[in-house]
């Protein structure tokens, strides 16, 4: 993940950008995440493909 | 200290005939790419035929609300409304720029609609426009960015293709919705389109076509997306519907109520339902005196395919969690067991020119009213407008009646 602050979150919802606005490269991957505390935020991953929600990552 | 003496509070009934809202005519430009006509240009020419249609002269028009997104940031034009009600010839009426990103227009009518509640005005034009093919796409998705809220989503490159992808991701974990039933609203949409001359997209798609068309944000892909376009679209609100210069023409306008939710992807606390529609929806079904079921016809914010399947089930028009597979099986189309939605194509077809497509939504169910529209759904006595804005940060929910 793009940030790290230790801990897991569950995937809410994933996309893969394929079409970028300028200033970003397409392909980028975007995660919505729920922290053990319920908060929630968007993130960037550095994955390939958008993980399915319900999985657990690392922040 | 000397004790005040009030009123907390009275009521009582009011006297005489309530006066029926109405609208009393209605038109829109077409959609599409309108690289001659500049964005006050384009809004004068929709107000222009509305009046013509309502048979309201300039010196009958009370106060002018316009609805915009981006005049300002794209065309770099203030006061629009001003400026549009000054080439009408409207002479020094109020006049009002409304914004609330894609439903800028429809919540340009609820403010038409609220002054004539008041008795503030007895006429009011409603306008909505934008101008968006002279922009580089770069400029347009910054325009559009800003309606989410500034300093979370935009820095992390989200757009509004990929905060739909994210709504798509959720509503497919949670319900299994389909490929095919994403590609199946388009399909219907682009279908109800055909041959419509105001269109930007006038011709149908295959099921194939939309399936493997160009990844845009997973899961969704180019004909899952409504398309950037210039227009407008205007609709004259009068106070009285019996004093319209052309009463027989002139449809009851029953209610035109509005919500407002996040405007941050982390804050929507559920992505399968906007709250801001469904607060609308109660809203405008208590103030109409209708129930869901008593629509006949639809006009409803396709922006994505996944929009529409979210927008049926916060509208009570199909059932929480089976309005795909109803889509899919032809419930809402021309004909179908259930209201039709978007017969005139809806914004897949159509094209988005933000800002004025909440009043070309209006434009359409006045044709259905009048029984007058391209794809005339029969007997429709009941219609209804939904116009929802970013993400979910604000809805418009409008009941019209014959």
């Amino acid at each position: 993940m793009s940030t790290a602050a230790g801990g897991s979150a569950v995937v809410i919802a994933a996309t893969a950008i394929r079409a970028a606005p300028e200033g970003f490269e397409p392909g980028y991957v975007l995660v919505l995440l729920e922290a053990e505390d319920g908060a929630r935020r968007l993130a960037r991953l550095d994955v390939e493909e958008p993980p399915a929600p319900g999985t657990t990552v690392a922040i | 200290m000397a004790a005040t003496v009030g009123v907390a509070g009275s009521a009582m009934t009011r006297f005489g005939r309530q006066p029926d809202r109405g609208v009393a005519g209605s038109a829109m430009t077409r959609f599409g790419r309108q690289p001659d006509r500049g964005v006050a240009d384009l809004a004068i020419d929709a107000a222009r035929a509305a009046m013509a249609d309502a048979g309201i002269a300039a010196e009958d028009v009370d106060a002018l609300y316009l609805g915009t997104f981006l005049g300002r940031s794209l065309q770099g034009q203030g006061v629009l409304a001003s400026v549009v009600a000054q080439r009408l010839g409207l002479g020094p009426v109020a006049t009002t720029v409304v914004e609330g990103a894609c439903a800028s227009g429809g919540i340009a009518l609820r403010h038409g609609m609220l002054a004539c509640r008041a008795g503030a005005a007895d006429v009011v034009l409603c306008v909505g426009v934008d101008r968006m093919t002279n922009a580089s796409s770069g400029e347009i998705t910054q325009g559009l960015a800003e309606a989410f809220e500034a300093g979370v989503d935009r820095e992390l490159g989200l757009t509004f293709p990929g905060f739909f992808g994210l709504v798509a991701s959720a509503h497919t974990a949670r319900f299994g919705t389909s490929r095919d039933q994403l590609s199946a609203v388009s399909v219907k949409n682009r279908d109800h389109g055909s041959g419509n001359p105001d269109a930007l997209f006038s011709t149908p798609v295959e099921l194939a076509a939309v399936n493997e068309a160009r990844p845009i944000a997973d899961p969704l892909r180019l004909l899952d997306c409504s398309a950037i376009a210039d227009g407008a679209a205007a609709a004259v609100v009068v106070r009285d519907r019996a004093a319209a210069p052309r009463p027989d023409r002139c449809v009851s306008l029953l209610a035109c109520e509005q919500g407002s939710g996040p405007a941050a992807a982390a804050a929507v606390e559920d992505l399968c339902s906007f709250g801001a529609t469904t607060v609308a929806m109660r809203a405008a079904c208590r103030a109409a005196q209708i129930k869901p079921a008593d629509v006949d016809v639809v006009e409803l914010h396709d922006c994505f395919t996944i929009a529409e399947i979210i927008d049926s089930e916060d509208l009570a028009i199909l059932p929480h969690g089976e309005a795909a597979a109803a889509i899919e099986a032809g419930a809402t189309r021309l004909g179908g067991e259930a209201a039709t939605v978007n017969p005139s194509g809806g914004l897949l077809s159509r094209g988005h020119p933000v800002g004025a497509t909440g009043l070309a939504q209006v434009h359409e169910l006045v044709a259905q009213l009048r029984g007058e529209a391209r794809n005339q759904v029969p007997g429709t006595r009941v219609a209804l407008a939904h116009n929802l804005g970013g993400s979910g940060a604000t809805a418009s929910v409008t009941v019209l009646a014959a």
